[in-house]
This record gives structure tokens, C-alpha cells and sequence, in this order.
């Protein structure tokens, strides 16, 4: 092997870096002397180089999508239980409403152990504490997060498939009507006693009702971000059974805009009627207003009602109330109401108050009154 | 006329954090679909990329690329977040090209050597590079062709392309040695084209 053989050996292990001190001086000295191995050293590296300068292709956006989509189209015959039926879409608000509460109500039940995450508000375990109880283990994080794990080994909720339906006709804006069905079935029975009273319990029985403080949480991040929140629970008015069909024109954003970014200001929606029926397992919503008036009337279907939730979603809307009453938009809306139908700020009972009746009826007592009266559809309010 | 560039023109994108790579590995295996698809943002262009020198042709690139993901989606569970995500994915996609190159010797496909994503309103000088990298690339005999774009195109290290491999350390070295000697000739007839000389010397 002639020299410059050798030094061209040498190569691979120069442009890493790898040459042993020797072996360094060696090819620094002949590169010195010997132009024509000096020239193909630079072409070495040159061409070395150009190699590096077409790796670490970036992803783009359509063969990202592309490999999720086929990434999910390969798991759905493996996911047990699934039962897809077709989601009814008519405006992006329901749709993304719909998507984003089934994600979150699946969510919280996902995976093979049953996980739930409660609001820290709601149980008093400290910081850091952790306890174990009937095969669950719930532990407060230093943040405040309430979760809660089950301990089996083997998964406690098997299949919890949820099928949210969402129908919004829509012209401009959005009218009437909203009909959300909640179908969430277990299979075994799952109950958890965090703290006295009970604050979560799962019935045993072909359909689930989730407790109110994990479906209120849930819910509210839902309406966290679409953007409204429960600012639009202060804004449910009385409305006539003839206005559940069809409702005055809604004052609201588009569903897209509103989707798109958060608003800063409530939601109202004058002259808006919600209705509620159920029927084995099954409930049926209705509403001519913002999606967001589903909250309350979720919650109203709940068993074990929690007062210490209740308490904190009415100083809520107390806050929402008073802050509304000063937002000269909704002054305006509120001037070509009826007088009747105005926002008094000192009532701020969404759910009403039968020992302290209202000369004027709030409206989210007005709402309650209406609720009540049609009974055959709808749960009492009261209840809660 | 060989092509001259300075090596501040030459532009290397950073390869991504491989710790945490690991730790999306692992939330993705926890059932995190955000980490999975952000592992596929970091590293679907790349596989492709790869599995398109392997195989010589985008559109099967394309297609292995996907059953690379699904092997990785149903393999998380499997992984050890010891150990390089980087090698283990690109293990993974060098499976799945040999199975395709298995499918594909019943009917084979002649090597092109060409990325067909071309840009009709003007050829870029990036997309003119990169075609001449490739039919460089493909007179490069595997495994040597593998070993040099795992390393020096994607930026492996010589144990993560080794594992990707499945090869020891000092045959993944001396494939990179030979790889890259073997570039440098092809790189040399594909600068010597009238065309890309003509277009190198402007």
C-alpha cells in the first residue's frame, strides 16, 4: 500500500475526528507535502458535508396529518368496544362542543384503569397527601390536582364508549334546536368514597351516571375552551315551551369565531329556552341558546348533588352577573327586553331560592320557574 | 468541474433532543397522543427521507413510512426509554423497507433517483442539491448507502446506526468509512453532468 493509499484510509477517521495523535501527524505531514491527496481531502470533506445537508428533512403539516390519520385508521379495528355511529354535524360549535366533551367524559375514563381527576375545590385532601380506599388511591398533588387511580390490576371499567350528538341548524347565527345525547355504559360497578359525604359514585347497571363533581369539572374545561365558560349559565332566560322549536334571533358570535377565540365578554342569549329529557339512560338536551347553557342542566341531572360545588359555580355566576350588568353591550340587549326580563344584580341565584322568593324574578330563577313547570320533561332544579 | 461551497454555506438542521425523545416515548407509551404526534413531527420527514434512499422511490417511501408509525404506535409499549428512541425508530423503519425491498423483488422497481416533489414554478437550488445527492446516493451499494445517510445525513451516532442496523459498532464504522469514500466518487460523476456543472459553476 502505497502512502497516499494509507492517508486516504485515513479519511474517515480525520473527518470524525477519531485520529489517534500519531496517525494525526502523519496525515497533516503528508497532506503539507503532497498536493494531490490535499486536493482529495477537501473533496472528501466537501462531499461529506453535502450529505449532512440533506438529512433532517423537516415534517410537513400534510405528512403529519397523513401519518396520524394512518396511524389511527390501523388502531380502530383494534379498539374493543368502540361502536361508531355517525356523528350529525351541523356547525363547528356543536361539533367541536360535541368532540371536545366526548374527549374529555372518554378521558377521564380512558386507558385501563380508572382515572379520574376531580377539582381540587371540591375534596379536602392536602397537598401531597395520598390515601387508598377500596382498591382506589387518591392522591393531591403539590399543585392541587385530585386524582384519583384505581390500584387493580385488572382494568375496572372495561368499555366506556360515549356517543355525543349534535344538531345546530344554522343560518348566521346559531338558532334552535341543540340536542346533545350523553351515552356513557359500564360494565362493572366502580365507587369511590373520597371524604364524607360521597363525592363519587358510578352506578352499577347497563348506564353510568357520572358524578357531579368529575361531569362539572369536565364540563367546565369543556366550556374553558370554547371560550365562554359558565359566563353564558348567568345568561339563561325564561322562555316560553312555544320558544323551545324556534327563539328569537340569538345574539352571539359565529360558532367559528367563537371557537377560534375565546371572548372576553359573556354570552347572552336573550329569550333562550333548554329542555331536558330523559329516558333510560338516556339524556336529551335541548336549547335555543349558547351550548354552554348545557352545563347547568347537566349538572341538574346528576345524582349526589354536591352543595360544596353548587356553592362555588353560584358565586360564579354571582361574579359573572356583576360584571355582565356592567357591560354596556349587554345593557344595550337588555333595553329592548321586556322590562320584566332584566338582569337584577342582586339576585344571584341561578338555581332559585324557594325561602327567599324574588318581587322580580331573576332570570336564572325566571329560567328555574320554567324548568320546574314543565315537569314532565324536565328535573327540578330544586332538587339540586 | 466539482462543486464548491464554503462550509459556512452548508447548513446541518440540529438534530432533536434525543433525552427528550425518550421522554415522549415514554408519555406516548402512557397513551399521550400529544407526544406521539409530536414525535411523528420530529422525526415523520426524516424517516421518510431515509426510507426514500433506501427504497428508491417517494411514493413507497411514503407508504413504509406510514406502517413504520403504526410499528412504532403498537411497539411503545415495548420500548425501553433507556435506551435511543432515535435507533429504535429508525430500526423499526429499516424493518419495514426490508419488507417492503422483500415485497418488491416480486416486482421490482428500478431506481429513479429522483424526489418527485419538485417545484414546478422554479427549481430551487435546495431541490436541485438534493437530487444530486441522491443519484449520488443511489451508485452506493447497501449497506454502505444506509450507514452513510443514517450517520451523516440524519445524524446518528455510530452506536445509534449501529443498533438501527442491527451490526456492531466497528461494522457500522467501517460501512461509513467505505460509504462515504464510495460518495465521494459518485459525488464526483454527478458534478462532473454538464447539466450540474453547468448549474454549479453559475
Amino acid at each position: 500500500m502505497s502512502n497516499c493509499e494509507h492517508i486516504e484510509d485515513l479519511f474517515s477517521d480525520r473527518f470524525d475526528g477519531e485520529l489517534t495523535v500519531r496517525d494525526q501527524d502523519t496525515f497533516d505531514q503528508h497532506l503539507a507535502a503532497c498536493a494531490s491527496c490535499n486536493r482529495n481531502w477537501l473533496d472528501y470533506q466537501e462531499a461529506v458535508a453535502m450529505l449532512g445537508t440533506s438529512g433532517g428533512k423537516e415534517t410537513s403539516p400534510e405528512l403529519h396529518a397523513a401519518t396520524l390519520a394512518a396511524v389511527d385508521a390501523a388502531m380502530i379495528p383494534t379498539r374493543q368496544g368502540s361502536r361508531k355511529k355517525p356523528l350529525l354535524l351541523a356547525a363547528f360549535l356543536g361539533a367541536a362542543a360535541a368532540l371536545l366533551l366526548a374527549w374529555l367524559v372518554v378521558g377521564v375514563f380512558r386507558n385501563n384503569a380508572l382515572n379520574i381527576t376531580i377539582d381540587s375545590e371540591v375534596v379536602a385532601l392536602q397537598p401531597g397527601e395520598s390515601r387508598s380506599q377500596n382498591g382506589l388511591l387518591l392522591s393531591r398533588s403539590n399543585s392541587g390536582q385530585l386524582t384519583v387511580r384505581a390500584e387493580a390490576a385488572e382494568p375496572e371499567v372495561v368499555e366506556v364508549p360515549v356517543e355525543v350528538r349534535v344538531e345546530i341548524p344554522v343560518e348566521r347565527i346559531v338558532k334552535v334546536p341543540v340536542e346533545v345525547r350523553v351515552e356513557v355504559p359500564v360494565e362493572r360497578i366502580v365507587e369511590v368514597i373520597v371524604k364524607e359525604p360521597v363525592y363519587i359514585e358510578v352506578d352499577r347497571g347497563p348506564w353510568f351516571t357520572i358524578d357531579t363533581s368529575s361531569l362539572a369539572t369536565a364540563l367546565r374545561d369543556a366550556g374553558t375552551r370554547l371560550g365562554s365558560g359558565m359566563e353564558a349559565l348567568a345568561a339563561t332566560r325564561r322562555a316560553a315551551p312555544k320558544n323551545i322549536q324556534r327563539s328569537p334571533r340569538i345574539p352571539m358570535r359565529s360558532p367559528v369565531a367563537k371557537t377560534a377565540r375565546p371572548p372576553r365578554q359573556p354570552s347572552y342569549a336573550p329569550g333562550s329556552a333548554l329542555r331536558v329529557q330523559r329516558t333510560d339512560g338516556r339524556i336529551q338536551l335541548q336549547t335555543s341558546g349558547p351550548i354552554e347553557e348545557l352545563v347547568p342542566t347537566l349538572l341538574a341531572q346528576l345524582e349526589t348533588p354536591d352543595t360544596e360545588l353548587c356553592s362555588m359555580i353560584q358565586r360564579r355566576l354571582a361574579a359573572i352577573h356583576e360584571e355582565a350588568a356592567q357591560d354596556p353591550n349587554i345593557r344595550d340587549q337588555l333595553a329592548d327586553m321586556p322590562s320584566g326580563r332584566a338582569i337584577p344584580t342582586q339576585e344571584r341565584s341561578l338555581f332559585g331560592d324557594p325561602a327567599r322568593p324574588a318581587r322580580t324574578p331573576a332570570p336564572a330563577v325566571a329560567w328555574a320557574e320554567w324548568w320546574n313547570a314543565n315537569s314532565q320533561l324536565l328535573v327540578q332544579v330544586a332538587s339540586l | 468541474m466539482r462543486p464548491r461551497r464554503s462550509r459556512s454555506a452548508l447548513s446541518i438542521l440540529p438534530s432533536p433532543s434525543t433525552t427528550e425523545d425518550e421522554t415522549l416515548a415514554r408519555a406516548a407509551a402512557s397513551g399521550s397522543r400529544a407526544a406521539f404526534a409530536r414525535l411523528v413531527d420530529r422525526y415523520a420527514g426524516r424517516v421518510v427521507s431515509t426510507l426514500e434512499r433506501r427504497l428508491g422511490d417517494h411514493n413507497a417511501a411514503l407508504d413504509v413510512g406510514q406502517e413504520t408509525w403504526i410499528r412504532v404506535f403498537r411497539s411503545l409499549p415495548n420500548f425501553d426509554a433507556d435506551k435511543s428512541f432515535r435507533s429504535w425508530l429508525f430500526a423499526i423503519a429499516l424493518n419495514a423497507a426490508r419488507d417492503e425491498g422483500r415485497r418488491r423483488q416480486r416486482s421490482p422497481v428500478e431506481f429513479v433517483g429522483e424526489v418527485p416533489h419538485k417545484n414546478s414554478a422554479s427549481e430551487s437550488r435546495a431541490h436541485d442539491d438534493r437530487q444530486a445527492i441522491d443519484r449520488a446516493l443511489a451508485g452506493i451499494a447497501e449497506p454502505y448507502r444506509t450507514a452513510v445517510v443514517l450517520v451523516d445525513s440524519e445524524g446518528l451516532d455510530y452506536q445509534e446506526a449501529a443498533t438501527s442496523c442491527d451490526c456492531a459498532l466497528g461494522t457500522m464504522k467501517s460501512r461509513v468509512a467505505r460509504g462515504r469514500a464510495a460518495f465521494r466518487e459518485q459525488w464526483r460523476k454527478v458534478c462532473g453532468e454538464a447539466g450540474t456543472t453547468q448549474r454549479k459553476s453559475q
